[in-house]
Parts: structure tokens; C-alpha cells; sequence
């Protein structure tokens, strides 16, 4: 049977745009109900789909922690329509019925299209909805609740998330986690310190195809009720343990044993422990080191021991459709026996480059001096170094680069730029004091980029006052990386095809007072 | 090298082979589930079931979010465990004494326990024995606290909690709670709610001998504490707050009746730090608790 959603897709791409419906799911006194329901939803969203939130709506104690400030948790699940439920739960509000606090659940209800602009990485979703102010809670709901539509779009691959997770994690504890990830059973994650993150890394390391198939709940408690794949614990409890041994769930610690720092180039070793410990479970034999991960488990940190990680996010980048989770296994192990051949190519090449850091500056993002190159070229319309040929014989051959290659290296580039880092990263600072101040500053310059009034008054006042204190020459840098950050956004709008004139006044408007005083 | 001997032990997975039938819903589950896979009741009820003679009886406490339930429920388990107008209850299983601990314990604190979560994996459930003076055998009752929300939730959108359908169609009794002081406020969400619980009976067994509409109906007007004319005629009260509820029982259930009950002296609503608002019982003077279930089991020829 085709899916709803489907077919409701199909007939949006004649006519665009697709609109994100949403709906909230809380304790409330509504005219038809009082307790934990659907208390308002978007005139889109469908009866089958409504019933199915008020099942995965979490209620009252649902929610990791019970402390306001840590009590949040990021949903993503499947509707019967084909549609993607993303959601937020936090602790906000009074119960109706004088009980404490409410837990408050924002649903958007996404179609396969506008999430596949988002990289099929609800995090993504959900940080430009909150960004345009769409996931602020309501103290009364209103009963009803409008469509609305969703600008931007986001990378197929973070880097620098997965970067985390590796030096988080280390390869073989991403290995055995993917691994379990891919089986049926839900997976159930501890000792986690970032579970946003963590989730997003997961997701990161999966092809955009595969993603959508992931439900997760960072921050929920289990319940066969919300049959979420991957679910974040913050403690090993001793009702984790009773699912671990009745076997309806994968408990894996993430967190590295005591005394023992967590290494992206591990090799297989296996660097973090995995599963409940022996003591906790009974049933699991020691430290489940003894195995390694096999599959696209396997792959991964075959790839992140191998120092590989390159490849693994270019092959992550490509688009392919059809890859599901059911059969990422099968092209792991494919992919890892293509490893080795790949690992003695890249040698000859990484002996080319300057073994000294300081001869080639890289920053932490990602970004490199090749950048600055590739800039002038972007400005200046000419050919540039850093569109290397995929081959050396490609460049003896034809000397040139071509078209292909030069929107390819654009397009990377682009990306760069876009995960640059803040100034305040960047730049040497002396003193604690003055990174503080161009900590701030960052927040302000972005806040105000991204159309905040009150950032951009913050930053009249405060980029004067900051040209007097630290002198011209740091803020010459920031000035340049502002002004990069700014032609990244300027450069997003021109390669998606939206136009946002809000965001290239709000860039104007900073750049000007930037660069005002010359 | 050394040798060791090592028993077979493969005939243990001939237990699982024999499935157990969910005792609430009917399906089939593996020997060792604690819960049903499929509507998460207690898989204990099975088990204990099919050690008794007499097959456990179940009785339904139902109502609105905030009517009372839990509350109801945990102070009438504590009264009758201590034996009461000559009837006395005895848990069966570790599980059936955690409603009664959880809600006496939150009143001794001065608290109403926490809110039942939607969840029916959390919901606490109760198999007990009830031996009245003037019986020679004691009877089995089953009996969970169900969350409001998921009641409602599976009146208005049929099937989506199956365990709610699946007892309450094998049910012999029910009580529902009406807040008493909420109708007292002239508000109409108790009626119209508890009108709503009553149609969804009448519909779940319309059997002409054996459906709902011959099988007891205890009406509490819980709360009753907050409006004392309540306690004086429940009949005449509910015929004069809940209009609708009165005539809906009138007509679909021959055997109903209305009580009230109340468990707090007085209320407060008090400020906790990181809580927000709360109401909390001043004192526990618990009023008309076993009355409703004494005629519910007589009704029931327990």
C-alpha cells in the first residue's frame, strides 16, 4: 500500500512548498480532555497520525531527569503517514492539577522531502526551528496550531561531530555500538555526558538513506509503549538491568573505564567498555572486548583506527539511495575488504604533505590555509590550487581543471566555511579576560547575523568599545572571519536557491558597523 | 588438559515452547516474560491464576484524570488489610502491596502520590484475596490503578490501549470516580466524562443477560470532603450536579448506585521549589471508602 505521505509528497513537489505541520502533546484542561493528549495540532495533521502521537506522547515522569534544567530530550520516530515525527520534550509549566511540573512535548511532523534537506538529520530540523523562535513553549496552548515552512538546510556529514564521538568513544566502542544499532533489538545507551550529541554523532556515521529509519529518544525512559531504537539512560538503574536480563534490550557503556583515555586510533583495541559490566549483569562475560564489530560496525571503526575518516565522510556525502539499515551491514564488510587498498593509497600521498602542522595550519574545524586560496579564487573568478585532481594522471593529462571539479571544490569549500569556527577559537588570545571578550562578541556578531535586534544594538555598542581594549590587529581577524562567515551565508543562499533577504540585511548591517569605522 | 563435565540441560527449553495466555488480554506469551508483550499487563496474574482453583475475578476503578484513583484505591487496600466491617484483604505477590505503600506513604508525608503515568507497563497492579465473615471461601479480585489519561484516551480513540479494553471487557464490577468537588463548582467535565466511561461500557458488551448493563456499577463522588452535602443523599446530589450521569444510569444500568467518599480532612496548594504548584492534605480523615466496594461485592455475589 503506498503511503499517504507519499503520495501527499508527490503532489507537493507540483506545488511547492511543503509546510511542517506540528502538534503538542502535554497535561492540559481542553475542551474535549484533561489530562496528558494531543492539546493542539496543525489542520495537516491526520487522524492516524494524531492517535499515533498520543501513543509516543511521553506523560508524567517520562522524562531521564527530573530537574528542570536537565530534563530535555530530542524524539524522532516514524509516522503511519510516511511523515517523520521530530520532536522536544522538556519539564515546563504547572499540571493543570496542582501535581508539579508538566512534561511538554513539541511535535513537528516533517515529510520525507523537507527532511531530506536537513541531511534526514532531525537535530538540524530542529535547531532552525528553534532558531526562528517555532519551539517556544506555550504556557496556555492554543487549540489550534498553523503550518509553517522552514528555510535552510544543513551538510550531509558533521565532522566535527564525529570527531567527537570518536575521541569520546573511541573506534571499537563505535564499532560495537553501530553494530547493535543495526539489530533489532532497542539499544539502550550509558554514561553518555552529551546525549544530544552523541545521538547525532550516531546518526552522522549512518548514509542520509539509513537515517530516517532510526528512531531515537535522548533523553525518555524505555517503555515498551514508545518503541524507540536508541534510547539514552543516565544512570545503569536497576530497572535497566531487568530489561538487560530479560533481553529487551542492548545496554551499552559508552564511557570510558577509569584511568583509560578514549582513542580515536585504536585499532580494534578496544578502548571504552561495552555493555552493562559483568558485575551489574549477570550474563555478560567480562569485557566484551574479545570480539570485534563486524558489518558496517566493523567498517566504522576499522575506518576511524585506520585513520580513514576522510574517506568515511566522503563516502558518507554520497547520495545514495536504497542503502537501508538492513542491508549496511552487508556493505560494511564489503567496504572493509576494499579498506586495506585504500589505507596503502593514501600513504605515498600523506608522506607528500608537510610533516610539520606549522608549515600547513589546519584549525580545529577542518579549515586550512587551502581555504584562503580557494577564497581569493571565489572572489576573483580564477582557477585555484586547491581543486586538486582526484588523480595525478587527471592533471598531467589535462592541466586545467575543469567545471566539475571546480563546483566540487566550491561546494566543499562552501561547506567549510559554513562550520567554520568563531574568531574567538581561532585567534591567540593572551589573557582569559580578552577571550571572555571575544567569546562574547562571537555570540553577539552571530546572534545578530541570524536577525536578533537586540544583538545588533549590543554590537554597536560593544565592537567600539572592544577596538579600544584589544587593539586593531586581533579584531583585524575577527573582522576577516566575520566577513567569511558572512559570504558563507551569502553563498548558501545563492547555491540553495533561497533567497533570505532577512538574513543578508542582518549580515549587512553587522558587516557595516565591522567594517563602519574605516 | 583437563576435563569437565557439563549437564545438558536442553529440556528447560521445552518450557518455553508452552506459551502462557496473557490473563487480561489473551495472548500468548513466553514462560519468563514478566510483562505481556502486547498489553503489558502483569504476567504474574497468569501465573498465580493458573495455581488457584477459582479463577480471580476483576473489578475496575475508573474516572477522569485527578478524580482520585489512586488515592481511592490505596487507602481502600489499606483499610481492608487491617480488616473492616468484617471483610479483610491479602495481597497475592510482592507487586499487589506497592499501590498501598506508594499512596499511604505520600499521604503520610503529606503529599498525593504522584500521577499515574499513561504508560501501563508503570501502572500498579493488585491480586488479592477478600474473605468476608459471612463466607466460608475467600474470593480472588484482580484490580490495577489505571492512568485517567489512558482512559480517556482509549474512550475517545477505541483500541489505542488494549489493556484497558481487555479488562474492562472481562471486568465483573466497576467503580467510577466522579470529582464531587468539581460538579459542586458547577463545572460539567465530570459528567460529560463520566457519561462518556458509561457509553463506552454499554458498548463494549452489549450482551442482553451478561453485558454491561445488568453487572454492578459503584458511582463514588470522590472528594466528597470539599462539599459535605455530598456525603448527606449522593443520589439526590448527582441528580442535581450531574444531571446527564444520573439519567444515563438510569436508563442503561439497572444495577448502579451512588456513593461519596472523601480521604483528605482539608486541602492546601502549596509552592515547592523546582515542583511548582501543588495541593497537598492537610489531614487523612478517609470517609465512605469501603462502603462502595462492599456493595460492589455483594452485588458481585462474592
Amino acid at each position: 500500500m503506498e503511503c499517504a505521505y507519499y503520495k501527499s509528497a508527490h503532489h507537493a513537489s507540483r506545488n511547492p512548498p511543503v509546510l511542517i505541520e506540528q502538534a503538542i502533546f502535554t497535561s492540559a484542561e481542553s475542551d474535549h480532555a484533561v489530562g496528558y493528549h494531543l492539546v493542539a495540532r496543525s489542520p495537516g495533521v491526520d487522524e492516524c497520525d494524531a492517535r499515533e502521537l498520543s501513543v509516543w506522547g511521553p506523560s508524567h515522569d517520562s522524562l531521564e531527569s527530573s530537574s528542570v534544567a536537565t530534563a530535555a530530550s530530542v524524539n524522532f520516530f516514524r509516522l503511519p503517514s510516511g511523515a517523520y515525527c521530530v520532536s522536544k520534550t522538556l519539564l515546563a509549566g504547572e499540571e493543570y492539577s496542582g501535581r508539579g511540573l508538566r512534561t511538554y512535548t513539541h511535535c513537528l511532523i516533517v515529510s520525507p522531502p523537507v527532511l531530506a534537506r536537513f541531511a534526514n538529520n532531525p537535530f538540524a530540523l530542529l535547531r532552525a526551528a528553534w532558531a526562528k523562535g517555532l519551539l517556544r513553549v506555550c504556557d496556555a496552548v492554543p487549540s489550534q496550531l498553523v503550518p509553517f515552512q522552514l528555510a535552510g538546510r544543513a551538510a550531509p556529514v558533521d565532522e566535527g561531530l564525529i570527531g567527537q564521538l570518536v575521541e569520546n568513544c573511541g573506534a571499537s566502542t563505535i564499532g560495537r555500538l553501530i553494530e547493535a544499532v543495526l539489530k533489532p533489538l532497542p539499544v539502550v545507551l550509558i554514561g553518555v555526558r552529551k546525549p544530544e550529541a552523541t545521538v547525532a554523532g550516531i546518526l552522522n556515521l549512518l548514509p542520509l538513506s539509513a537515517r530516517g529509519e532510526l528512531s531515537f529518544a535522548t533523553g525518555l525512559t524505555y517503555s515498551p509503549r514508545r518503541p524507540f531504537h536508541l534510547l539514552i539512560s543516565s544512570e545503569e538503574s536497576a530497572e535497566l538491568r531487568r530489561l538487560y536480563r530479560q533481553q529487551l534490550v542492548t545496554v551499552i557503556d559508552v564511557a570510558p573505564p577509569v584511568g583509560v583515555q578514549a582513542s580515536p586510533s585504536v585499532g580494534g583495541q578496544a578502548a571504552a567498555s561495552v555493555g552493562v559490566q559483568a558485575s551489574a549483569c549477570p550474563g555478560v562475560a567480562g569485557r566484551p572486548s574479545a570480539t570485534s564489530p563486524t558489518g558496517w560496525g566493523g567498517y566504522l571503526a576499522d575506518c576511524i583506527g585506520r585513520d580513514a575518516l576522510a574517506m568515511l565522510v566522503e563516502q558518507l556525502r554520497d547520495r545514495k539511495e536504497g542503502l537501508h539499515l538492513t542491508n549496511l551491514n552487508e556493505l560494511g564488510e564489503h567496504l572493509r575488504r576494499e579498506l586495506p587498498a585504500y589505507t596503502k593509497a593514501a600513504r605515498p600521498r600523506a608522506a607528500a604533505t608537510p610533516a610539520n602542522p606549522s608549515d600547513s595550519p589546519a584549525f580545529a574545524n577542518g579549515a586550512s590555509t587551502t581555504d584562503d586560496d580557494f577564497l581569493a579564487l571565489l572572489l576573483a573568478g580564477q582557477p585555484h590550487a586547491e581543486a586538486e585532481p582526484e588523480s595525478d594522471d587527471d592533471a598531467d593529462t589535462t592541466g586545467i581543471y575543469d567545471e566539475t571539479d571546480h563546483a566540487a571544490a566550491r561546494k566543499v569549500h562552501l561547506q567549510r566555511l559554513t562550520y567554520r569556527q568563531a574568531p574567538s577559537v581561532l585567534i591567540e588570545v593572551e589573557s582569559s579576560a580578552n577571550l571572555e571578550r571575544l567569546e562574547k562578541l562571537d555570540d553577539v556578531v552571530f546572534d545578530a547575523m541570524a536577525g536578533d535586534e537586540r544583538a545588533l544594538e549590543e554590537m554597536n555598542r560593544l565592537w567600539p568599545q572592544l577596538v579600544t581594549e584589544l587593539g586593531p590587529d586581533k579584531l583585524e581577524e575577527s573582522r576577516e572571519q566575520y566577513l567569511r562567515y558572512s559570504l558563507a551565508i551569502w553563498e548558501s543562499c545563492l547555491e540553495d536557491g533561497l533567497r533570505e533577504p532577512d538574513r543578508a540585511i542582518a549580515s549587512l548591517q553587522v558587516l557595516s558597523i565591522i567594517f563602519g569605522e574605516r | 588438559m583437563s576435563k569437565s563435565m557439563l549437564p545438558m540441560e536442553s529440556y528447560r527449553l521445552a518450557e518455553f515452547a508452552a506459551q502462557i495466555p496473557c490473563y487480561i488480554c489473551g495472548e500468548e506469551n513466553t514462560y519468563d516474560a514478566e510483562m505481556c508483550h502486547c498489553c503489558q499487563a502483569p504476567m504474574a496474574l497468569a501465573h498465580q491464576a493458573n495455581t488457584q482453583k477459582i479463577r480471580p475475578r476483576m473489578v475496575a476503578a475508573i474516572g477522569a484524570s485527578g478524580v482520585g484513583k489512586t488515592v481511592y484505591l490505596g487507602m481502600l487496600l489499606d483499610m481492608l488489610s487491617r480488616k473492616m466491617r468484617g471483610m479483610q484483604i491479602l495481597a497475592r505477590g510482592a507487586f499487589s502491596i506497592t499501590l498501598q505503600q506508594t499512596a499511604i506513604a505520600a499521604l503520610m508525608r503529606r503529599e498525593f502520590p504522584n500521577k499515574t503515568p499513561n504508560e501501563p507497563d508503570q501502572w500498579n497492579w493488585m491480586h488479592c484475596q477478600v474473605s468476608m465473615h459471612e463466607r466460608r471461601n475467600a474470593a480472588e479480585l484482580i484490580m490495577p490503578d489505571m492512568s485517567g489519561d489512558a482512559i480517556l484516551e482509549e474512550v475517545d480513540h477505541p483500541h489505542t490501549y488494549r489493556v484497558i479494553r481487555s479488562f474492562l471487557e472481562k471486568c465483573a464490577g466497576t467503580m467510577i470516580l466522579i470529582d464531587a468537588s468539581k460538579l459542586m463548582e458547577g463545572c460539567r467535565d465530570q459528567d460529560y466524562f463520566s457519561m462518556k466511561l458509561l457509553s463506552y461500557l454499554s458498548e463494549l458488551d452489549d450482551d442482553p443477560k451478561r453485558g454491561w448493563r445488568h453487572r454492578p456499577v459503584a458511582l463514588i463522588l470522590s472528594k466528597a470532603d470539599q462539599c459535605e452535602r455530598c456525603f448527606d443523599d449522593p443520589y439526590e446530589f448527582a441528580r442535581q450536579h450531574a444531571s446527564g450521569l444520573w439519567q444515563h444510569c438510569n436508563e442503561r444500568f439497572r444495577n448502579h448506585q451512588f456513593f461519596a467518599a472523601g480521604v483528605a480532612g482539608s486541602c492546601v496548594t502549596r509552592y515547592v521549589r523546582g515542583r511548582g504548584r501543588v495541593v497537598a492534605p492537610l489531614r487523612v480523615e478517609p470517609r465512605g471508602i469501603v462502603e462502595p466496594f462492599e456493595w460492589l461485592l455483594k452485588q458481585m455475589k462474592v
